[in-house]
Parts: structure tokens; sequence; C-alpha cells
């Protein structure tokens, strides 16, 4: 009978183990469902960036499948289009930004120039590429309706050497 | 008792019958069999019984003689199983006229009523016990569960015939070779039993005299006693036992008992053999009670418990293990789906915010990737805007020039933007403000006095909602 006894303390005890395993099961579940449905939020999230930079990645690439790495000289659109002498640029230190690239940013100050010209300048300058686009402006316009000093600050983008 | 035999054999043996009952399952009906004692069927019949019993097929039930047992009624004063189950040898000690100590005893399921807790216990003293088996043996057959014969005969009547209603008075009488039992009741409720010891025919199978005399006097206390308890004259009478197969000795009985009552008089189908088929069914149900336990023991009960015990072992231990085998399944699919999920997002981790993202950071590791990132391209993302700064300053320009606003000083930069000038009216200038709105500005407009020609000067300073 001793042997039966045995068996039966250890079915008893696999019967104790059995319920005390599915009572772990059962109340770690509303934890794992949790963990479960927090990661799926955390990977949409996640994967809903994905492509977030996709237009300035593209952007990149075609500027180096143009070999457009260097911006227009500034010097020469504005004395090409305004003239000699109006137009006093300066360069300022470049910012690297990412992916071997750097922002160039220069200030331009022109002297009485209409608001028409001042268009025509930032105008022809946002057409190269590296386009120079406008950062800052600020206007003290003259007696002359119309025209006035300016100081503008321009940036363009400029692959690291 | 429990209920470890799926078919049992029922068997009462009188001076010239021997009847068989087989129930070959719960809820079977019994089948009999009926043989001449000493005869060679029945000689036959016993070793197929010992044949199947031996080889733990069929149980053998047979019944310690009414004579020998007590048969009582008890109630524990409190509604606790459990505890009445702890006084019922002192509550039964004393009713038994012998010591409980040198007696076999055993005791009915319990039930709560009235705030108390009853039962039906049986005893047979040690002795009448061993000298009832060693005369079983001598017929030819060796039982493995030894039950009373008073509370199987009651059981196999409330199963057979159940009572209309539940207060239903009713007496059974069983006439026996040797011995007369009268049981008494309530609907199926057991309240007493009585035996009369004589046997009630005599040697031509009549109603001998002397047992009528004393039937006549014992039915008047009986009946008497059973119409006080259940505040009832009307009685239900069923006949029973190998002498109630016959219609005159019933009559002669009949005849005997008192007037004063209404009683309805019923013969049991069978009757000779309502005890062998209450004591194989009981069996089977795991009903009824065995005096055969302990040393007395009969080896092939013992090897069928132990096998049902075994079995249960087996079955517990085999459910245990499967409930095991499908948590750890459980488990390790969980875990399987978490590592997957896990790797999913630590792989959409790292394509934004490279190696080194540490688990569960993720989202936060991401965040910052994010804004470092949305920094860095932003330069990009200037040279892509269509609109930009210089859409901006031509539509401020257009907009004053159609207002006739005489700018003074125009300064724009991301996000800002400061305009000073003058009008021919304040409400230029609002409408400016309005414009500028409409495009996205938050404008705050302040006057600043009059030019010397007299036009209304104002500043007019400006934040975009948003900045490329």
């Amino acid at each position: 009978m001793k042997p039966d006894r045995d068996w039966g303390m250890v079915a008893i005890g696999l019967a104790v183990v059995a319920v005390a395993a599915t009572l772990h099961s059962g109340l770690s579940l509303p934890r794992y469902r949790e963990t479960i449905l927090r990661k799926q939020r955390d990977l949409q999230s996640i994967q809903a960036h994905a492509h977030r930079w996709e237009l300035e990645d593209e952007y990149r690439r075609q500027l180096d499948g143009a070999g457009a790495w260097q911006p227009a000289d500034l010097d020469e659109i504005a004395v090409r289009i305004l003239g000699r002498d109006v137009a006093r640029v300066t360069s300022r230190p470049a910012k690297p930004v990412s992916d071997g690239w750097q922002v160039r940013e220069v200030a331009v100050d022109l002297r009485e120039v209409s608001f028409a010209e001042a268009g025509m300048l930032l105008a022809a300058a946002s057409e190269t590429r590296p386009a120079w686009r406008l950062r800052e402006i600020d206007i003290r316009p003259s007696a002359e309706a119309g025209k006035g000093a300016m100081t503008m600050v321009l940036e363009a983008l400029e692959k690291k050497r | 008792m429990s209920r470890d035999y799926k078919a049992a054999y029922g068997i009462d043996r009188t001076g010239t019958q021997m009847v068989l009952a087989r129930v070959a399952h719960r809820g079977a009906a019994p089948v009999v069999e009926s043989f001449p004692v000493d005869s060679e069927a029945a000689r036959e019949s016993l070793a197929r019984v010992e044949r199947e019993v031996k080889s733990g097929l069929a149980a053998l039930s047979a019944s310690a003689p009414a004579p020998l047992t007590l048969v009582r009624r008890l109630r524990a004063p409190f509604a606790s199983t459990a505890k009445a189950a702890k006084v019922w040898p002192s509550l039964l000690d004393v009713e038994l006229p012998f010591p409980v100590e040198g007696s076999r005893c055993a005791y009915g399921r319990p039930w709560v009523a009235d705030g108390g807790t009853l039962t039906v216990a049986a005893a047979i003293r040690n002795s009448d016990l061993s000298g009832f088996d060693d005369l079983c043996r001598a017929q030819g057959f060796n039982p493995t569960h030894v039950d009373s014969e008073v509370l199987a005969i009651w059981d196999q009547l409330a199963v057979e015939s159940p009572p209309a209603r539940s207060g239903l008075s009713r007496l059974l009488v069983w006439l026996g070779e040797d011995h007369a039992v009268l049981v008494r009741g309530r609907g199926g409720e057991f309240m007493a039993a009585h035996v009369l010891r004589a046997s009630p025919c005599d040697g031509n199978n009549r109603i001998s005299s002397s047992f009528e005399t004393l039937w006549a006097a014992r039915l008047a206390q009986v009946l008497a006693t059973q119409a006080a308890e259940t505040e009832s004259n009307e009685i239900d009478i069923w006949w029973a036992g190998p002498v109630a197969r016959g219609e005159e000795q019933i009559r002669r009985l009949r005849q005997a008992l008192p007037g004063g009552r209404t009683l309805r008089h019923e013969t049991v189908r069978q009757p000779d053999a309502l005890l062998a088929r209450g004591l194989a069914r009981r069996v089977v149900e795991g009903s009824g009670m065995n005096f055969k336990t302990g040393e007395d023991a009969h080896p092939a009960r013992l090897k069928v418990e132990a096998r049902a015990e075994r079995a249960s072992t087996w079955a517990l231990a085999s459910a245990a293990i499967l409930v095991l085998v499908l948590n750890l399944a459980q488990g390790a699919w969980r875990h399987q789906r978490d590592a997957v999920l896990q790797e999913r997002v630590s792989a959409a981790a790292r394509s934004i915010a490279g190696p080194g993202v540490p688990r569960g950071q993720e989202s936060l590791m991401v965040q910052r990737a994010l804004s470092r990132r949305d920094e860095e391209t932003q330069p990009f993302r200037r040279a892509l805007d269509v609109e930009g700064m210089e859409r901006t300053l031509e539509s401020v320009l257009r907009e004053a020039a159609e207002l006739h606003i005489e700018i003074s000083r125009l300064t724009l930069s991301a996000g800002a933007l400061m305009l000073e000038g003058s009008a021919a009216g304040i409400q230029a200038a609002e409408a400016l403000s309005d414009r500028l709105r409409e495009q996205g500005w938050t404008i705050q407009t302040d006057a600043t006095g009059l030019t010397s020609e007299g036009r209304p000067r104002f500043i007019l300073k400006g934040a975009a909602h948003h900045e490329a």
C-alpha cells in the first residue's frame, strides 16, 4: 500500500503544481495582454515614422545624383541681377546638418534697391541648385515708395568636402 | 460505500430458496434468478458468481439478518455533517443493547433538517457478523459486502414504488421464512424497523397461529405508533418477502390487522426477490452499507478498491500532467509571441534611432531620434519649401500695398514678423492684421501715434503657428 500512497502523494503534488501553474497563467494574463498591446502600439507608432524624411532623403539623393554639391556664387548672381556695388555678401560659418552636408549662411546687405529688384535677386538665388533660400530680411524703406535698404540672410546646403 | 463496482450480485438465501439478482451497471434493471437451495443450478450460479468476484468484475452482497442487526435513526443537535460524524458513535452507543466497541457500525448518508443533522445507522455484534460470514462460506459463497436487510428492502421499495407524496405514511412488511420485518417510514424516509422473530408459516406453508397472535399484538402497537408519529390514520402497506407470494397468507394477515384506520395494501412485484434486488443495486450505486470491512474485508474487494484508487491516482496525475503541459505550451507560445513582437519593435526602433536601443526604451529613444533628425533635416525641408519666406515676403508687401500702407520698417524671420508703418486710417492696419491672420499668423497691433501728416502710425507684430 505504501507505494500506492507514495504515488498518490505524487499525483496530488502534480495536481497542486498544475493548479498553481494554471492560476499563475490566469493571473498573469492581464499583464501579458497589456504588454502585448503596448508593444503593438509602440510598433505602430514607430512604423508610422518610417518614411518621415523621405522627401528630404530624396532631395539629397537628387543633389548627389546631379553632382550639385556646392551652392552658386551669390556675389555673381547679385552682380548679374543688381549690378556692381549694390550688394555686399558676407559669409557666415557653415553649420553641419546630417549625412555629410552642412548649411552655408550669408548675409546680404543691399543699398537702395526696389522691392522688385530684391524679389528678382531672391528668385534667381532660389533657382540654383542647391538653392539659396531666404531666412531673414530686414527692410528699411526709403523716402521713395517701393524702395529701401535691406539686409537679408540666405542659406544653402553644401556637401562637406 | 464507494462506487468501485460497475456490476453486483445480491443474494438472498433462505432455507428453501436462493435468489440471485444481478445489476450490470448503474440505472440498469436487476436480472433475477431463483433456484432451489442446494440445487445444481444454484451451485453453478454460485461458482460463476465466485469467478466474477475473484476477477474483480462484480461484487456479491448479502444481508446480515435483521434479527441480528439494529437499525436506528440518529439526530445530532447541530446542522453540520462534519461535526455530526464525530458524535454518531456515541449517539448510537446509547441505542445499542451491546457496546459499540464490540460491534461493527455503519452510517448512512446524513442530511440536515430543522437545525440538526440526521442519519440512519446500523450495527451488528462482531461475533454475529463472524458467525454470519462463516454461515455464508458454509453455504458456498463469500460475499464482498454485508449490508443491512432492513435498509436494503426499504430502499429498494422506494426506488421501485416511489411514494405518491413525500409525507405519505408507509409500512413495508417483509415476510421471510424464519422472521418478519416491519419497516415504517414517511414517504421514502426511514423512521423505524421492527423484527418479529418467528417463522410466519408452519410446515404446510400456512400462517402459523403463534405467528398470527404475535402479528396481531405487534401490529396494533406498530400501527398506533406510526399513526401518532405521522399524524395520519392512512397508511400504505406494502407486502414483500418469499411468504408474500401467497395471496392466502397475505389475506390471513390482513384480516388480523386492527381496524379503525385507512389501510391500502399493495404487494411488491416479485416480492421474494426484493431483498436481492436491493442488495445488488445499493452496491452499484454506492448507497448501501458494508459491515465487512477492516480485517474481515474480502480480498477481491480490497483489490478492486486498490485498483480504483490507482486508476484515480493515474487519472489525477495524467490530468495534472496534461494541464502542466498545456500551461508550458501556453507559456512558450506567449514567450514566442512576445519575442517576435519585441524583435519587430527593436528593429523598427533601430531603423530610426540607430543601434543600441535598450529594450523597453524604444519609444523614448525613437522620440529623441525623431527630434534630433527633424532638426538636422530642417534645412532640407526649407530648401524644398515651395512657399518659403520669399512668398511670405511677397504676400506681406502686396497686402500692404493694396491697403495703401506706408511701411517704415519690415522685419521678417522664421516664425516672426514685425511691421512698422502708417496708413490713412487705423482700419487699414486692422485689415492687414485680418489678412495676415487668415494666412496663419497670430497678430498683435498697437497704435503708436500720428505721422507729421496726421496719418495713424502703428506697429504690427506677428508669430507664425508653424515653422518650416
